[in-house]
C-alpha cells in the first residue's frame, strides 16, 4: 500500500477544485477538453483498426482470384519459363510489331506456390516440436522446482529478454553456427533452427503464465495423496493447464509461420514440390516467397505475391482463432 | 505457494521398504527434475550460443577496423570500407518515427479500453489488437510496396512543396521525396509496434488503484481530469517500458523495413525523413545472402551491434515493467 501514497498525493495536486465549483456545473473549457480527450481516444483506436481493415481488404481481393487448389500445389514458375509468359509477348509486340501471341506460342505458365506452402508446414511443424516440449519443460523447471531461486529468476529474465531479441538475428545466429561453423549447409533444418530459437522463450513465459493459473490446492491435495512432484506435474498440472499450453504455443507457432527474417540466410531456395518435401535439403516458404518476387521483380511476381499473402495470412489466422478459441474456453471454465 | 516437502527421513523409510519406494519413486522424481532444470538451462545456452557464434563471426571485421567500424559513415565494401554509423542513424530515424507515432495512438487505445469504452468494445479492441500483432512483416512490406508507394509519393511530393520555404520544416520535409522513404518506414514501424505497446500499457493502466480513480470523480473531475491526474502519473514507469519494449520491437524488424526504406547502398547521416535511407537489419538481410569475406563479418557485425542495442534496451524495459509488477502485488 506505501506504493500508492506517492499517487494519492499527486491526485491531491492535480485535482484543486476551485471552491465555487458545484458538482453539477462543469465550466465550459473543462467539459470541451474532456470531450476533445475522449474524441482523441476513438479516433487513436480507429487510427489503428484502418492499417489493419486497408491490409488484410488488399490481400484478400488481389489474392482471392489466384489462390486456388493448383496454385497450392504446382511448382514454382522459374524465371526462364516465366519469362515466356502471354503478358511477356504483348510486350515484345510494342518493339516488333510481328511477333505472333497465341495461346499456344506461350506456354501456359501458371502460378503456383507449391513448395513454399509444404516448406512453411515443415519448417513450422519442426522448429514447434523442437521448441514446445522444451519450452514446456523450461517452463516447468521455473514454476514447479525453481520457483524463486536465483538460477530460476535468472533464467526466467532472460528468456524475458530473449523474446525481444530481433528475429533476423536469430538466423544470423544459425547462419553462422550452422552453415559457416559446423558446414552443414542450408536446408530446411537449419529454417525450422532459426524458427524453434525464436519460439522457444515465447512459449517458456507463456507456459510458466498458464502454470500459474492452475489452483495451488490442486498440487497440495495430489502432495496430500503421497505424489511427488514429476508424478503431481504429469498427472495433475499439466492436464489442468493444457488449454492454456496449447494456445500459447499456437500463438508461438502462428508468430513463426509469418517470419521471413529467420529463413532468409537458412533455407536456400527451391522451386519444386519434390525438391521442398526434405527436411535436410533446401526448400522455401511463403513469407521467403514474397520477399523474394517483390525484390526481383518480373510479370507475374505481384499476382503470385498477392497469393502467397492470402495463402499465409490464412495459416496465421487460422492457427490464431484455434488458440484463442482454446484460450476462452480455458478461462471459462 | 510452497509445494509440500516430504522430511528427509521419509525418504529414507521409503527407500527401505521397495514397495513403498515404487510408488513414491525419488529416482523418477530426480530424473524429471534433471530433465526440467536441462530445459531451463538450454535457454541459457542458446542465448550464450548466440551471442559466442555471432561475435566469433564477426570477429574480423571488429579487429581489423576497430572503431572506424563503429564510428564512421563510410561504407563501400568495393573499396573495404566498413563503417556502420549510417545505418545505425538510419534505425534511430525510423525507430524514432515509429515511437513518436505509435506512442500517443497507443496510449489513446489504452485508455479508450480500460475507461471509455463499454464492455462488448473492449472485447472486439483486444481482437484487433491480436490481430494486427498477427500480420506477419512481410505483408505489410507487401502492401506498402505494390500499393502505398505511388499515393505516398503524391502526398510526399505534395508535402514537400507546401513546406519548402519554411525554415527546419523544409530539411525535414524535403523536395525529392519518393514513396519508398525513412518515414515510410517509420510509418508501417508505428503500426507494427501499436499492438505491443497497447497491450501493455493497457495491462498498467488496470493496476491503477480503483479507489484513486473513484476519489478524483468524488471530487468532481471530469474524465481526462481523472486520466490526466491519476492514471497516466500512476502508470509513469509502466508506460515508458511498453515503449522501450516496442523500441526494441522496432529497431530490429526486418522484412517490411527492407522493402520501405529505400536500399541505400551507403546511407548518410540526414534528418530528411522523405529521402531513401538504409536500416541496419535491412542492410543485413539484403546483403548477407550473398556476401563473402569481409563484408560477411562486416554484415555479421552490424548483427551483433543490433542484438547488443536491443539486448540493453530490452534489460531496460523489463526492468521498468517488473517495478510496475511489483507494486501491483504490493498493493494486492
Amino acid at each position: 500500500m506505501t506504493a500508492t501514497t506517492a499517487a494519492d498525493r499527486s491526485v491531491a495536486e492535480r485535482l484543486t477544485v476551485p471552491s465555487d465549483v458545484r458538482v453539477s456545473t462543469i465550466k465550459g473549457g473543462r467539459f470541451v477538453r474532456d470531450r476533445i480527450a475522449t474524441i482523441a481516444m476513438i479516433a487513436a483506436f480507429v487510427a489503428a483498426a484502418i492499417p489493419l481493415v486497408f491490409v488484410i481488404g488488399n490481400v484478400v481481393a488481389r489474392g482471392a482470384s489466384v489462390v486456388t487448389p493448383s496454385f497450392l500445389t504446382s511448382d514454382i514458375p522459374t524465371t526462364a519459363s516465366a519469362s515466356e509468359l502471354k503478358g511477356d509477348c504483348e510486350l515484345r509486340q510494342r518493339y516488333d510489331p510481328t511477333a505472333v501471341c497465341e495461346e499456344a506460342a506461350a506456354p501456359a505458365v501458371k502460378p503456383g506456390m507449391g513448395p513454399a506452402v509444404i516448406g512453411t508446414l515443415i519448417t513450422t511443424a519442426v522448429a514447434a516440436l523442437l521448441a514446445i516440449p522444451l519450452g514446456i519443460l523450461a517452463a516447468i523447471y521455473l514454476h514447479e522446482y525453481g520457483k524463486r531461486t536465483r538460477l530460476a529468476r535468472f533464467i526466467r529474465f532472460m528468456s524475458d529478454v530473449m523474446t525481444g531479441v530481433p528475429s533476423i538475428v536469430m538466423g544470423i545466429f544459425i547462419y553462422t553456427l550452422w552453415v559457416l561453423q559446423l558446414g552443414a549447409g542450408r536446408s530446411a533444418l537449419a529454417a525450422s533452427l532459426a524458427l524453434a530459437c525464436l519460439m522457444l522463450p515465447i512459449v517458456v513465459r507463456s507456459s510458466e503464465e498458464m502454470l500459474r493459473l492452475v489452483p495451488n490446492t490442486l498440487r497440495e491435495a495430489s502432495a496430500g495423496l503421497g505424489a511427488r512432484t514429476w508424478k503431481t506435474t504429469l498427472r495433475v498440472v499439466l492436464p489442468a493447464a493444457l488449454p492454456g499450453l496449447v494456445s500459447g504455443s499456437m500463438l508461438a507457432v502462428a508468430r513463426a509461420a509469418g517470419e521471413t527474417a529467420p529463413v532468409l540466410f537458412t533455407i536456400g531456395a527451391a522451386t519444386t514440390v519434390a525438391r521442398a518435401t526434405t527436411l535436410t535439403g533446401q526448400s522455401t516458404t511463403l513469407s521467403f516467397q514474397i520477399y523474394n518476387l517483390i525484390t526481383n521483380g518480373g510479370k507475374l511476381s505481384p499476382q503470385m505475391a498477392w497469393g502467397a499473402a492470402l495463402t499465409l495470412i490464412a495459416i496465421v489466422l487460422i492457427l490464431t482463432t484455434i488458440a484463442r478459441t482454446v484460450s476462452q474456453r480455458f478461462t471459462m471454465r | 505457494m510452497t509445494t509440500i516437502d516430504l522430511p528427509p527421513n521419509l525418504d529414507d523409510t521409503a527407500s527401505v521398504s521397495e514397495g513403498l519406494a515404487s510408488t513414491t519413486g525419488a529416482g523418477p522424481d530426480r530424473a524429471f527434475r534433471g530433465l526440467a532444470v536441462a530445459a531451463g538451462v538450454t535457454v541459457l545456452v542458446v542465448l550464450a550460443l548466440i551471442t559466442y557464434s555471432t561475435t566469433k563471426s564477426a570477429w574480423p571485421a571488429f579487429s581489423k577496423y576497430g572503431s572506424s567500424y563503429f564510428f564512421s559513415t563510410d561504407w563501400r565494401p568495393n573499396s573495404k570500407q566498413f563503417g556502420i554509423l549510417g545505418f545505425v542513424w538510419g534505425t534511430a530515424v525510423i525507430s524514432f518515427i515509429g515511437i513518436l507515432l505509435a506512442v500517443p495512438t497507443s496510449i489513446g487505445i489504452a485508455l479508450f479500453a480500460t475507461e471509455v469504452a463499454p464492455q462488448r468494445l473492449r472485447r472486439s479492441i483486444t481482437t484487433v489488437m491480436d490481430l494486427l500483432a498477427s500480420v506477419p512483416s512481410v505483408v505489410f512490406g507487401l502492401v506498402g510496396f505494390y500499393v502505398l508507394r505511388n499515393p505516398l509519393q503524391d502526398l510526399y511530393r505534395w508535402l514537400g512543396d507546401a513546406v519548402a520555404s519554411i525554415p527546419l520544416l523544409n530539411r525535414i520535409f524535403g523536395q525529392d521525396g519518393s514513396g519508398i522513404s525513412l518515414l515510410t518506414a517509420g510509418i508501417v514501424l508505428a503500426i507494427m509496434i501499436t499492438p505491443i505497446i497497447t497491450t501493455v500499457t493497457r495491462e498498467v493502466f488496470e493496476t491503477v488503484p480503483r479507489n484513486d480513480k473513484e476519489g478524483a470523480l468524488a471530487l468532481g473531475a471530469t474524465r481526462w481530469e481523472m486520466v490526466s491526474g491519476v492514471i497516466l502519473p500512476h502508470s509513469l514507469g509502466g508506460i515508458t517500458g511498453a515503449v522501450m519494449l516496442g523500441l526494441g520491437r522496432a529497431m530490429g524488424e526486418t522484412i517490411a523495413v527492407t522493402l520501405l526504406i529505400g536500399a541505400v547502398a551507403n546511407p548518410e547521416i540526414t534528418i530528411d525523413v522523405l529521402s531513401p535511407g538504409e536500416a541496419m537489419p535491412a542492410a543485413i538481410a539484403r546483403k548477407l545472402p550473398e556476401a563473402a569475406g569481409d563484408f560477411r563479418a562486416a554484415l555479421i557485425g552490424l548483427g551483433v551491434t543490433l542484438f547488443v542495442i536491443t539486448m540493453v534496451v530490452n534489460v531496460a524495459s523489463r526492468r521498468l515493467v517488473d517495478v510496475v509488477d511489483r507494486r501491483l502485488k504490493g498493493a494486492a
